[in-house]
């Protein structure tokens, strides 16, 4: 398997394919936590092409002291942030996939999942830091990077965080045990 | 903390995140769409920039004048300038080295009027024409580097 620098430096040369095949690598990590994010599976789908676009876009921007998926996962928080403020849908044309799209994408959602606690209680920025220091396992030094942030700051994110949901978790577990499993 | 941690990583794994092929599909097409249109678009600059160096070559071989002499003419008009800006403020300061000085305000109060009404007396500024004339001549010289600039890029 060609390491990410080779396939970058082919795709810079002008290879689609190299390109398509960093698509291929990440796609679907990037898809997950744009589910995180997003308040509609449509709009995680265009959140996930236009990272990928932009990414192509300016490729020659990207600097190789960092892992690409950290530079990929700025570039979604980016996306993601716009599709959230831009103006609300009237209320009749809500889908119904809107309730929740990631309860919905969740396998076995009884036994309760800590990225929906995670999304209902921590601001988006933490919720990501959270995702990209233990879905992705990322270290520090890259989280600060991918969220353009200090280390100092994501170190006390993530710990306020984990205290968070630690909290809610002991809540939900003495209030009816929907997360012991 | 880190069987929170391991339930995070679990949880993460349990969201489906099936990319569907339509989805890919339309990455991948609008990724080829965006390199064809960057390569025209290098194309279509390179084409322009030819297309100007040939235009430049030609009006250089039909006025015929050498590349040189278009060069020692930019050189002289430089030297013209740095001669001009660097030998006048010189002249003018040695003819203000050469005026008389300034005489001595006379006190025109009495000693003990003086005391109570202190007479200030301030020297008036006679410099301002030669800073303008200084200045345009800076300006003059700016445009006359300009020129030589523009003139050095046929």
């Amino acid at each position: 398997m060609k390491a990410d620098a080779e396939l970058v430096d082919a795709a810079l040369a002008g290879s689609v394919e190299a390109f398509g095949e960093l698509v291929g690598r990440y796609q679907a990590g990037l898809f997950r936590f744009l589910l995180t994010r997003c308040a509609t599976r449509a709009d995680a789908e265009d959140a996930l092409q236009d990272t990928f676009l932009a990414a192509f876009r300016y490729l020659a921007s990207y600097r190789r002291r960092w892992q690409f998926s950290t530079w990929l996962y700025r570039i979604a928080i980016r996306n993601a942030a716009r599709l959230r403020i831009r103006p609300a849908e009237p209320l009749e044309d809500l889908p119904d996939e809107r309730a929740d799209v990631l309860a919905e994408c969740i396998r076995d959602a009884d036994a309760g999942n800590l990225w929906l606690e995670a999304r209902r209680h921590l601001s988006p920025e933490a919720q990501a830091a959270l995702w990209l220091r233990y879905a992705e396992d990322l270290p520090v030094r890259e989280v600060a990077r991918a969220l353009g942030r200090t280390q100092a700051w994501t170190k006390v994110t993530l710990l306020r965080a984990r205290r968070r949901l630690a909290a809610e978790l002991a809540e939900e577990t003495t209030g009816c045990g929907v997360l012991s499993g | 903390m880190d069987e929170l941690e391991g339930w995070l990583r679990r949880d993460a794994l349990r969201i489906e995140a099936e990319v569907p092929p339509a989805v890919t599909a339309r990455i991948r097409e609008a990724v080829r769409r965006e390199a064809e249109a960057t390569s025209r678009a290098r194309a279509a600059a390179n084409g322009r920039l030819a297309r100007a160096a040939g235009t430049h070559a030609g009006a250089r071989q039909h006025t015929g004048l050498p590349l040189g002499l278009w060069a020692a003419a930019s050189l002289c008009g430089v030297a013209a300038a740095l001669a001009v800006v660097l030998v006048l403020p010189r002249l003018g300061s040695d003819e203000a080295a050469r005026a008389p000085h300034p005489a001595a305000p006379v006190a025109t109060l009495p000693p003990d009027l003086a005391r109570e009404f202190p007479l200030v007396v301030k020297t008036a500024d006679l410099t301002g024409p030669l800073e303008e004339e200084l200045d345009d001549l800076k300006s003059d010289l700016d445009k006359a580097r300009k020129r030589v600039e523009r003139d050095l890029d046929f």
